[in-house]
This record gives C-alpha cells, sequence and structure tokens, in this order.
C-alpha cells in the first residue's frame, strides 16, 4: 500500500568502502556558501553564539525526565555546553518533550512553546513523546507531541539513556549551524 | 580541535591504535589507583561520535580489553556515520526532496474529511 522497496537513496549503494568518513558527512555542519563573506561571517558568529548557549525549558513529563535529570548531572555535565536548564519560556531556547504528552497536558505544552521567543527548537524525547510509544492507544494521550509543535530533533528509546539526549543536543546544534541563519 | 585535549593527550596519552579512517584512540599511561584507564579518541577531522567503527567502539566502551579483531564476512557493510542533514540522508518514498511523488495508495484507505 503505497510503500515501494528499494531506495535509491541508499548511501551504501552510492558510498564505495573506504571513503574518507568526512567527505560523507559533508555538508552537516556548513551553512550555504554562496551567500557572501559578510553574511556567512555574521552567521558563523550568530551560530555560534545560539549553539554556544541553549538553554532548555525544563518540561519533564514522565520517566524519560530521569534521563534527562541524569544529563544535566555531573556525568554528561550538559552544563558544558552551555546548556542550563531554565524555569521560564521566555528564557529559554529549546524544549525538550520529556514523556507521555497527555490531552491535558498538551494545551499548556503548546502554551510554553508560544510563549519561547524566536528563534526557538523543540527536541522530542522517548517513545511517547516521538509517536505516543506504549501509551499509542490511549484513550487520553497525544500520540506524538509533533501533533502541536514543531519537532526538530527526536531522540528515540523508551527512556533514551542521557548520552542519547547528549548527542541529540549536539545534532541539534549541527542542525543550527547547518540552517540557522538570521534570515530564517 | 580543542586544544586542552591535545594537550592532555600529549602529557598522558599512550596510543593504542588507529582505525581504518585515520582516527586515533589513546589511553591513559598513568592511571589512578584502582580506577581504569580512561579511553579516548581523537578523530580525523570533524567532530562526530558516530565516526567511530564498531570494532573501536566496543574498545571505548570498555567491552572489549582491545579492538575486536574479528574476520571480515562478504556479508558485512562498512560503517557508516550518521548521514543525517547530509546529501546522503534517507528520504522515504514521496518525500518533497524526491519529487513528492507519492504512489497511489491501493483504495481501501479513506481519509476523514472535515465538515
Amino acid at each position: 500500500m503505497g510503500v515501494t522497496s528499494g531506495n535509491p537513496h541508499n548511501p551504501m549503494n552510492l558510498i564505495p568502502p573506504g571513503t574518507d568518513q568526512d567527505l560523507i558527512l559533508k555538508g552537516v555542519d556548513e551553512t550555504l556558501k554562496e551567500k557572501g563573506f559578510v553574511l556567512s561571517s555574521v552567521d558563523a558568529l550568530v551560530n555560534w553564539a545560539r549553539t554556544g548557549s541553549l538553554w532548555p525549558m525544563t518540561f519533564g513529563l514522565a520517566c524519560c525526565a530521569v534521563e534527562m535529570i541524569h544529563a544535566y548531572m555531573p556525568r554528561y555535565d550538559l552544563d558544558r555546553m552551555g546548556v542550563v536548564p531554565r524555569p521560564s519560556p521566555r528564557q529559554s531556547d529549546v524544549m525538550i518533550v520529556a514523556g507521555t504528552v497527555t490531552n491535558k497536558m498538551a494545551p499548556a505544552v503548546r502554551k510554553v512553546y508560544d510563549q519561547m521567543a524566536e528563534p526557538r527548537w523543540v527536541i522530542s524525547m522517548g517513545s511517547c513523546a516521538n509517536g505516543g510509544g506504549y501509551y499509542h492507544y490511549s484513550y487520553s494521550v497525544l500520540r506524538g507531541c509533533d501533533r502541536i509543535v514543531p519537532v526538530d530533533v527526536y531522540v528515540p528509546g523508551c527512556p533514551p539513556t542521557a548520552e542519547a539526549l547528549v548527542y541529540g543536543i549536539m545534532q541539534l546544534q549541527k542542525k543550527i549551524r547547518r540552517t540557522g541563519t538570521l534570515r530564517r | 580541535m580543542i586544544t586542552g585535549t591535545l594537550f592532555n593527550t600529549w602529557r598522558n596519552g599512550r596510543q593504542v591504535g588507529t582505525d581504518e579512517y585515520g582516527n586515533r584512540y589513546f589511553e591513559e599511561k598513568a592511571p589512578k589507583a584502582g580506577a581504569r584507564a580512561r579511553r579516548w579518541v581523537l578523530y580525523k577531522g570533524s567532530l562526530e561520535a558516530s565516526k567511530v567503527p564498531p570494532a573501536w567502539h566496543a574498545w571505548m566502551h570498555y567491552t572489549t580489553d582491545a579492538p575486536v579483531q574479528a574476520e571480515s564476512r562478504t556479508w558485512q557493510k562498512s560503517h557508516l556515520p550518521n548521514v543525517t542533514g547530509t546529501e546522503h540522508s534517507y528520504l522515504p518514498p514521496g518525500h518533497d526532496l524526491r519529487g513528492g511523488e507519492r504512489s497511489k495508495a491501493t483504495g481501501d484507505y479513506e481519509p476523514w474529511q472535515p465538515v
């Protein structure tokens, strides 16, 4: 039903073995080259500032929040990457939706997202926030937080490890470097 | 690459090996009493954790004492870092960047029509 086999975009078909890893990863960290010297320099500065101080809105909803707390604690220490949890949406850049979003909580999630200042990003953490997860068929649970807020990075797992969340934040930093400009 | 990491590697590190992509792996020369020797990697080029191939990943995470030296099978594929965001990233059929043309559904699906 609308499913085709074979994927022409499978990278294994394109890349011969033994290729330089950086050639494969080309483009992950780079923005468009044809912007000119001044704009690209300003963009680099802006992206450096944005990626260096991603303040997340503390939004722990369920057991994923425990892993999120682990990521803040000394072993993984998100502080060293400039990630400091903020209690207010007006001060935060990124919302980490950690846990099951119930129907009752959904308006609050949306309201908090609306209160955040631009530019803002969303990390969806865990199966429940990604797509409902274990509670997908529950009568009272939102089937994924991307139904109410635009998600930038999905971190899979139930719950994801603290390492996975840290990696997700690094992926978001790469995405900001790749796409984030003054002209959003 | 971070200057502090290079200095720390020069001072405390003993190179254990290099993988096929040129990433270099290090171990602490003199671990503290009662503690295991710390292990780390200096990437070739950009910093990306998924560039570590599985044989060295096991060593990095203290699963094995040495990098895995398994014979390579014909069905094995070479290691690929996380290609999200690159031109090689996976796009499902019908994705906008792949033309946006979806194959017709078989007819057993009725979309909900808002009144």
